[in-house]
């Protein structure tokens, strides 16, 4: 299809929505509806000045959504690097920014890993996720911690919050089984206890053998392989306590604990299968967050976390002096934060944050840092919104200090990064024209600074600047056709002091070096149609052009080339049909060309895929509880390709769960 | 809006992502340079250059310089057998009818035609991995183990016949008063500070056993033979307070050091010539010394403005006494296609040639 049918259908699709437009109610937001929790429903995607995606639990039942990573691969503008696999690690890059752009929040505050600066997304189960939501730049939910303003991108991660109406209690329990020795219960309680105060439970088991056949392509051979040593064991378990302690303060404390042990498949070496790496890992924290709305006008919310981790890396092989390796890699932070809001006029909310975090990451190796860093992150923003206008100004000031116990520090860091965005309702129907401006920074990771031989303490910080233009639209026209929305957006991203690896005879070393100069445009439309009562199809695609281009050095051969693992061309869709006997959903993810090195030639070339899948599910209302079944037919048409070069993904797969809950 | 423009939108919205990338009209933004092979590939003489591409890419390939059209080709190996060489092929030698190739990551020995390339056999053992380099010495080939030994392979059968256990993570070979030096690098045991990597075995030929461990500085890579029976030895150090060190093991044992900073070299006779490409370097130093004073011969062997940026492997042609090099494309790109330098042996620019990514090797077909 070429670009021109594709703005042609766009157009098409546009103009049947303004034909069909009708005046819709609105409601400025208000002190509370800032507050996270209460922001809910899709209005708020038209609504933001900068791009914004929400997945609720009953879109990721219609999206056909298996964990996290999939969710977000059915967003126009994130790439997820995929390396195939139920334990294959799995990071986004939004925009043709790298993984370390993207901050991850788990209710409400950032998850962190200081050794690798990204979070792995295979983590972190889907079941336990009640929304998620993607934010491109600066939204306008100013009412937060002043970590979560800096990153480039963020995603936000809710677990449920329970609704007590009959019952006070409810319990789910779950199992879904499938192909590759899938085996994953989950588990969840939550009670009411007194008046006030709730608590839940929940917990979640994997296991994975993860052996899939594939077909590898070595020159004009093709041969059947099967993945192995790709084992995977993991669980997770987690506690939460809500306590209202009066009208207007509201206590949360969550308890996290998560462990993996995994064999790593790593990629595929021509001729030579054996492998025998393995990776533990251990996560615990447990975070506290405090609200209260002093007087109407005023609230304050105090946040703060304690984070351990535990990496342990294995491997076997006759070229060791030990004939094995065995590195390990502790890290810990501590972080605090406290946050006021404040709103002198309907139109007028101001807020600060000031954050502080301390991490630390300890190893087993040799001639090893041992490094800390104290961050300290003050934010102030500003918003002015009625019905018609927001605009939102924030300023975002950093301090960074370095320690180590061995070697030289590297500097310590200061630094402002402002953001600026805009809506616009020019006239009544919910027709949004929006634009955003942000200029942050992504600190060097403590691998990026003191990784063996490969680490470089004089590195800079990476530089992300973000234009976004764009304008959103959405509408109820008829019974029939209950909803549409559509949002386009185009924009502009420079990535100066990119940190890139080069060799230094035998080993590595980083330089702050790379310059990349991103263009795109991103798309998503969706509808709701009820023919009949009880009988709705939900349609949904998405789609992005991304052009991110080299502009390192002119003494490469990839000089004005795209960047590498970054398609050009992405896009996605569903449909599902819901019914009173048995819904059925449909999706499709395609993705074009892209290259495995920086420089875009023929050899470097990954071959472009389409991946469709087919989920049936069904709901068993019973006397007390809810019998939900589902069946998922993962790339059905058996598709052979690959997301990171020589890491296969699996072809046709299948998924099958059954769920018992209580209801509300 | 009735149900059939409904039915209508439905369908185009999903022809939309179908089609958007299910044809796929992307170019290549490809300056590949390379002249593919095509048709047979049959050569008398020339070079066949080993690039070992980049680690865990499987993208290895070999080049081959046709001495007698002045061309070079490009991926000869996959173009000749039709798969890929496979990961990491450092080094290969030619001997008698048949071109040896060590592939490292692969674990592959590919013994091939050595006219046409085409494969004969590929040996992969579990007794002895991860193959390093490759020598020959009459009749047999030897290869170095990463797993810390030296197999001896038999030219008539094409398997192994005996092994030799030297030290840690052992690379270059070098043959010289009929006897095997190989530099024990203990490279990946950088936690301990190459505690076993300081050290060349020497190993009788005739009873292949190691005779006894020399000392030299840490983490000797390279080794090379001069025609005084000395064999030189050049040590990267640790890459952090320790720096390279180059040094010579005479004919009785003697080891003595030379007094100049290098990070390749190579010998051809008497002379030795050194590179010295420290990371972060914007110039080269090419010295030629004296193996046997240790005098400068030349302070600047290379002529002219077109010098490798990025040099891994220097040889001299043993047939015109050319200084060939392989290089990297430039300090900065390591992973796309790099350059083959000819200059003659009096240090003129010849001719450069693209090749593939990383020209670690070097064989010669006469």
């Amino acid at each position: 299809m070429s670009f021109r049918s594709f703005f042609s259908f766009v157009c098409i699709f546009s103009s049947l929505l303004s034909a069909k437009a009708q005046e819709r109610a609105d409601s400025t937001l208000t002190g509370e509806e800032i507050d996270e929790v209460v922001v809910t429903g899709n209005n708020t995607v038209t609504r933001t000045s900068a791009p914004v995606r929400i997945i609720t639990t009953h879109q990721k039942e219609r999206l056909g959504i298996t964990d996290i990573s999939d969710a977000l691969k059915r967003t126009a503008g994130v790439d997820v690097k995929d390396y195939g696999g139920v334990g294959g690690l799995k990071t986004v890059s939004v925009r043709g920014l790298g993984s370390q752009h993207t901050a991850v929040s788990y209710d409400g505050i950032i998850l962190s890993d200081c050794q690798n600066g990204q979070i792995d997304l295979s983590r972190y189960s889907m079941d336990n996720i009640d929304k998620m939501t993607l934010t491109i730049g600066e939204g306008n939910e100013i009412f937060r911690p002043a970590r979560h303003f800096a990153a480039a991108t963020r995603l936000d991660l809710y677990t449920a919050t329970p609704n007590y109406n009959k019952e006070k209690q409810h319990l789910r329990m779950q199992v879904k089984t499938g192909s590759f020795g899938l085996v994953n219960p989950y588990f969840w309680v939550d009670k009411k206890i007194g008046k006030k105060n709730w608590a839940s439970f929940s917990s979640d088991f994997l296991r994975s053998d993860g052996i899939y056949p594939f077909t590898l392509t070595n020159g004009k051979m093709e041969t059947r392989e099967k993945r192995e040593n790709s084992e995977v064991e993991s669980g997770h378990c987690e506690a939460n306590f809500n306590s209202q302690l009066t009208t207007k303060s509201q206590l949360n404390v969550k308890v996290y604990f998560y462990n993996s042990d995994r064999e790593i498949p790593g990629s595929i070496i021509l001729y030579n299968t054996n492998n025998k790496e393995e990776l533990e890992d251990q996560n615990f924290f447990t975070q506290v967050r405090f609200r209260t709305f002093m007087k109407s006008k005023l609230s304050l919310m105090i946040n703060g976390k304690f984070n351990w981790a535990a990496t342990r890396y294995h491997d076997e092989k006759p070229i060791y002096a030990s004939g094995e390796i065995n590195d390990s890699y502790f890290q810990r932070e501590y972080y605090a934060s406290a946050a006021v809001f404040y709103q002198p006029a309907r139109v007028m909310t101001f807020s600060f944050a000031s954050d502080y975090a301390h991490n630390g990451l300890n190893a087993n190796t040799y001639n090893f840092a041992y490094p800390k860093r104290h961050s300290i992150l003050n934010v102030l923003n500003a918003q002015f919104s009625n019905y018609r206008f927001t605009a939102t100004a924030t300023g975002l000031y950093s301090i960074y200090i370095n320690e180590v116990e061995e070697g030289a520090t590297p500097d310590n860091d200061k630094r402002l990064s402002p953001s600026l965005s805009l809506s616009y309702r020019p006239f009544k129907p919910d027709f949004r024209i929006r634009a955003s401006y942000k200029d942050n920074f992504r600190m060097p990771t403590f691998n990026e600074l003191y990784f063996d031989r490969t680490g470089a303490k004089n590195l800079s910080p990476e530089r992300a600047r973000q234009f976004n233009v764009g304008f959103t639209y959405s509408c109820s026209p008829s019974k029939i056709l209950k909803e549409l929305q559509f949002t386009a957006d185009g924009y502009h991203n420079k990535v100066k002091d990119k940190i890139v690896a080069l060799p230094r005879m035998f080993s590595w070393s980083m330089l702050n070096m790379g310059e990349v100069e991103m263009n795109g445009a991103d798309f998503h439309a969706s509808a709701t149609i009820s023919p009949r009562d009880k009988y709705n199809f939900f349609v949904y695609g998405n789609c992005s052009l991304l052009k991110a281009v080299d502009y390192t050095s002119k003494e490469t051969r990839y000089y004005g080339d795209q960047i590498p693992y970054t398609p050009r061309r992405s896009g996605g869709g569903s449909i599902a049909f819901e019914n009173p006997f048995l819904n059925i959903s449909y999706q499709i993810t395609a993705i074009s060309v892209r290259y495995c090195f920086p420089e875009a030639s023929t050899e470097n070339r990954i071959d472009p895929y389409t991946e469709h899948g087919l989920s049936l599910y069904h709901d068993f209302p019973l006397k007390k509880v809810i019998l939900s079944m589902r069946g998922d037919i993962v790339n059905f048409t058996d598709c052979q390709y690959e997301v990171i070069k020589y890491y296969p993904m699996p072809g046709r797969s299948y998924r099958l769960t059954l769920s018992l809950k209580t209801k509300d | 809006m009735n149900l059939k423009n409904l039915l209508k939108l439905l369908a185009l919205l999903f022809m939309a992502t179908v089609s958007f990338t299910a044809c796929d009209d992307e170019e290549d933004d490809s300056n590949d340079p390379t002249d593919e092979t095509t048709g047979d590939f049959k050569k008398k003489s020339g070079i066949y250059i080993l690039n070992q591409g980049v680690y865990g890419s499987n993208n290895a390939s070999i080049s081959f310089l046709d001495y007698s059209s002045n061309t070079m080709y490009n991926n000869v190996f996959e173009a000749a057998n039709e798969r890929k060489l496979g990961d990491t092929g450092q080094d290969g030698i030619v001997y008698g009818s048949k071109m040896y190739i060590v592939v490292n990551g692969s674990n592959t020995i590919e013994i091939v035609d050595s006219k046409t390339c085409k494969s004969i056999k590929s040996l992969q053992s579990t007794i002895a991995t991860s193959p390093r380099d490759v020598i020959a010495y009459n009749g047999k080939i030897y290869i170095s183990m990463y797993d810390g030994q030296i197999a001896r392979l038999d030219t008539t059968t094409l398997e192994y016949d005996k092994f030799v256990k030297v030290g840690p993570n052992p690379e270059e070979m070098a043959v010289a008063n009929d006897f095997l030096y190989v530099v024990n690098s203990d490279g990946l045991n950088y936690n301990n500070g190459y505690t076993d990597g300081k050290s060349v075995s020497k190993i009788n030929l005739t009873t292949f056993t190691e005779v006894k461990k020399i000392s030299v500085a840490v983490n000797p890579t390279k080794i090379s033979a001069d025609s005084k029976g000395n064999v030189i030895v050049l040590s990267m150090g640790n890459y952090a307070d320790v720096p390279a060190t180059l040094q010579k093991i005479t004919s009785d044992d003697n080891v003595v050091k030379y007094n100049i900073a290098a990070t390749l070299m190579t010998v051809n006779d008497t002379v030795l010539y050194t590179i010295n490409a420290p990371w972060g370097a914007t110039k080269l130093d090419c010295i030629a010394i004296s193996t046997i004073s240790g005098q400068v011969i030349n302070p600047d062997f290379l002529k002219g403005d077109d010098i490798p940026a990025n040099p891994i492997k220097i040889e001299i042609d043993p047939t015109n006494g050319d200084i060939l090099i392989g290089a990297y494309y430039s300090a900065s790109d390591f992973t796309s296609n790099g350059y083959f330098y000819v200059f003659d042996k009096t240090g003129n620019f010849k001719k450069k040639y693209n090749v593939g990514v990383g020209a670690s090797g070097f064989a010669y077909l006469n």
